[in-house]
């Protein structure tokens, strides 16, 4: 038995001699790549970190998206993503990893990056770091999201016209000011198509639980919602809704695979075009950084495909408000009461971005459960 | 006559030290090598892939010390839940105490300004100690007073205190410049840990080796440790020979306690220098298998932090070849379950029997 032992002791250390052996130059300290050179045509390395699994989160599979159309759209590109990095030690060592490798452009997907992408952006000026969310920029380091109320509010209008129930049901995940920016796009949609209708809002306290958001989907369905909209990642409420025959509106991506004849669209974000005119900018060294809130124009907004549920005269008035969106509509125009009837934006006037950007205070047709109200 | 021939577990009764050793590696070799099977089939170079895998946790100065940034929580919580579980008190809840611990590091950090960084750090050491303690003193009084099962309570009590830091950092905590996010504010420099050799290393190390080191000594070579291991191997046993059993459960569990709540308060002050959800993916819930691998041994939980660490470490850095993620939480947990698994094989021998059969 000891010979035994001992035998497989041996062969276990020359198999991991070996193994550490086969790579033989490693990168022991940071180092900028050289970008001196700004050969035009060189290739540039862009490395991608998700804080979930790509496959399992809507959000995710965005920037995804967006990494798919670089590998087909911008020559001389190589691109390389790490999955389920959660914010915290993970997320720096990955990106400093991908600056050893000779990553040009790092780009980030959550807010929890944002103190440690500030942090490299600084230590290596010569690397473009892009992060979606968040609002804190370098010269070096862009943020991208969408002036996503705009696509609420297409689908508040298409829910507003498609409730019979006049109860639409929200689940959204964690209320700080972003998601509940979305809500009330949707609010004004909803109540601009149908005054009578309210919105039961549930937060799901996470951007990806699908049991939580199972429960609430379940919930609002039982408290006879007909229609459920959702601001999250996962694809439960889509599976809750198909399953119990209820309309859903999808996020992010078009969820149409889980609730294939429930779902009569989904708010799509897209971010490949913006990325690929970043790509080009850091190759001909004219990348500036900055804030992007990208907008219905930039085409980072749409809806997914309509289900046939979806009648004609809904559809035109959808086309209608993303005709005037593109024309300049802006969604949070006064006069806006909030739910305790507070005025917030006065007749007239239109609610800034910083303040759309702050907003902790819900429309009066919103039903909002969430314990802890709000305060401003 | 015939003779039966047979092979049959038999209990060692002592264990070598060189198959202590050699268990687990060969163990860790065969999880790689099942591994290697479901790589082949899905088209990609085993040797390839672990060599990534091992140069990226291992193989260079900065991978390495990544390996020991991710080590040090594992190794504090690990010798934490470890020390209950030598009693047979089955602390499950290090990942609530943890966020305990964080909670309380943050406050004090977030408040005691102006003072110099040793105090700072001292007084969020002892708040994370002591909270995550009183926190880990609940399940003990339901065990002591009315027998509830401690291992139910500490899990449930998880899922309070990750809802308690999910409440904290989106109401009354809330960065009020952090344009909403929830995450509180960004720690003044003296909450922060020093760091070591031009890395993200921090004090937490030395912290957690000073921890893992008294915990050795107090097991094995006090008399207390002594009573705790008696409690542990026969309760009734330690009931007659004097010791109170009531009284150490609640000792116990308040210091395990304490010091998986001292993991919470080094990743926050160590890495992520502000409380911000899933600060601590992947830590807590790591904390009770690395103590079960480490046979709850102080620096056994050492030693398999470190590999611990190297694991998720070279877990990440493998993705870049393109493997998706799902294959690199296969190979990580097939490593795990080989060492768990084989972990029986310390503790028991293969032996061959014969055996008689009756008359023909």
């Amino acid at each position: 038995m000891k010979k035994l032992i001992a035998v497989l002791l041996a062969v276990a250390v020359l198999c991991s001699l070996a193994l550490t052996g086969c790579k033989s130059e490693t990168p022991d300290s940071p180092e900028s790549p050289s970008a001196s050179g700004k050969d035009p045509n060189r290739v540039i390395k862009i490395g991608f970190v998700f804080s979930a699994i790509i496959s399992t989160d809507a959000w995710a599979q965005t920037s995804e998206n967006a990494r798919l159309y670089l590998e087909e759209h911008c020559e001389n590109v190589e691109t390389y993503k790490v999955e389920n990095i959660a914010g915290g030690a993970d997320c720096e060592r990955v990106m400093r990893e991908y600056i050893n490798d000779g990553c040009e452009i790092i780009v980030g997907t959550s807010f929890d990056y944002v103190d440690y992408m500030l942090a490299l952006a600084d230590e290596f000026p010569d690397v473009t770091f892009i992060n979606g969310s968040g609002y804190e920029t370098a010269e070096n380091m862009s943020v991208y999201i969408a002036k996503l109320e705009q696509g609420r509010y297409m689908t508040g209008l298409l829910a507003g016209n498609m409730t019979k129930a006049n109860k639409i049901g929200y689940v959204s995940s964690i209320p700080f000011p972003d998601p509940i920016k979305q809500l009330n796009g949707f609010a004004v949609g909803v109540a601009q198509a149908n005054p009578d209708a309210e919105i039961v809002t549930l937060w799901a306290n996470s951007f990806n639980d699908p049991t939580t958001e199972a429960v609430c989907a379940n919930t609002l369905i039982d408290q006879g919602c007909d229609l459920i909209c959702i601001d999250l990642s996962s694809s439960a409420v889509a599976q809750v809704c198909e399953s119990r025959g209820v309309m859903f509106i999808g996020s992010s991506v078009d969820m149409r695979e889980f609730a294939p004849t429930q779902q009569l669209t989904a708010n799509c974000w897209t971010w490949g075009p913006w990325m690929a005119e970043q790509v080009e900018a850091v190759r001909n060294g004219t990348f500036v950084g900055k804030w992007c809130e990208l907008d219905i124009n930039d085409g980072a907004i749409s809806l997914a495909e309509f289900s046939d549920k979806v009648p004609q005269e809904v559809r035109d008035i959808v086309a209608d408000a993303e005709k005037r969106l593109r024309e300049g509509y802006e969604v949070f125009a006064g006069p806006l009461y909030d739910n305790t009837g507070k005025l917030r934006v006065k007749e007239g006037e239109v609610l800034s971005t910083e303040d759309a950007n702050a907003m902790q205070w819900f429309l009066p047709n919103v039903i909002d459960n969430w314990a802890d109200k709000p305060v401003d | 006559m015939r003779k039966k021939r047979y092979f049959t577990l038999e209990k060692r009764l002592s264990i070598p030290f060189g198959i202590k050793l050699a268990v687990p590696l060969v163990s860790i070799v065969a999880g790689f090598l099942f591994s290697a099977f479901f790589l082949v089939i899905s088209g990609e170079s085993p040797l390839e892939v672990y060599s990534v895998m091992l140069d990226g946790a291992f193989g260079s100065a900065y991978g390495l010390s990544e390996t020991v940034v991710k080590m040090i929580p594992l190794m504090i919580i690990s010798v934490g839940v470890a020390f209950a579980f030598k009693m047979q008190i089955w602390n499950a809840g290090g990942e609530g105490q943890l966020h305990i611990g964080a909670a309380a590091a943050t406050y004090v950090v977030l408040h005691l300004n102006g003072c110099s960084r040793f105090v700072t750090i001292l007084a969020a050491f002892l708040a994370a100690f002591i909270c995550a303690g009183i926190y880990g003193l609940i399940p003990a009084i339901l065990k002591v007073k009315w027998k509830v099962n401690e291992l139910i309570t500490c899990l449930m009590l998880n899922y309070v205190a990750t809802f308690l830091i999910a409440w904290l950092i989106q109401g009354p905590w809330k960065d009020p410049s952090g344009f909403a996010f929830p995450r509180t504010r960004k720690f003044p420099a003296s909450g922060e840990l020093t760091t070591l050799f031009d890395t993200r290393i921090h004090t937490g190390l030395l912290i957690g080796l000073a921890i893992a080191v008294i915990l050795w000594f107090v097991i094995s070579k006090t008399r207390w440790g002594y009573e705790i291991k008696l409690i542990g191997a026969k309760e009734k046993v330690a009931r007659y020979a004097g010791v109170s059993v009531n009284r150490n459960i609640l000792l116990v569990m308040f210091i395990s306690a304490g010091i998986a709540g001292v993991a919470g308060m080094v990743e926050v002050c160590g890495i992520t220098h502000r409380l911000q959800a899933n600060f601590a993916a992947q830590i807590g819930s790591s904390g009770m298998t690395i103590a079960y691998l480490a046979q709850c041994h102080p620096l056994g939980a050492v030693l398999v932090s470190f590999l611990f660490g190297g694991l998720l470490v070279g877990g990440n850095t493998i993705q870049k070849l393109g493997l998706p993620v799902s294959t690199v939480q296969m190979i990580q947990g097939s490593i795990l379950i080989f060492v768990a698994a084989g972990a029986m094989f310390t503790n028991y021998k293969i032996v061959r029997k014969e055996r008689r059969l009756g008359h023909d």
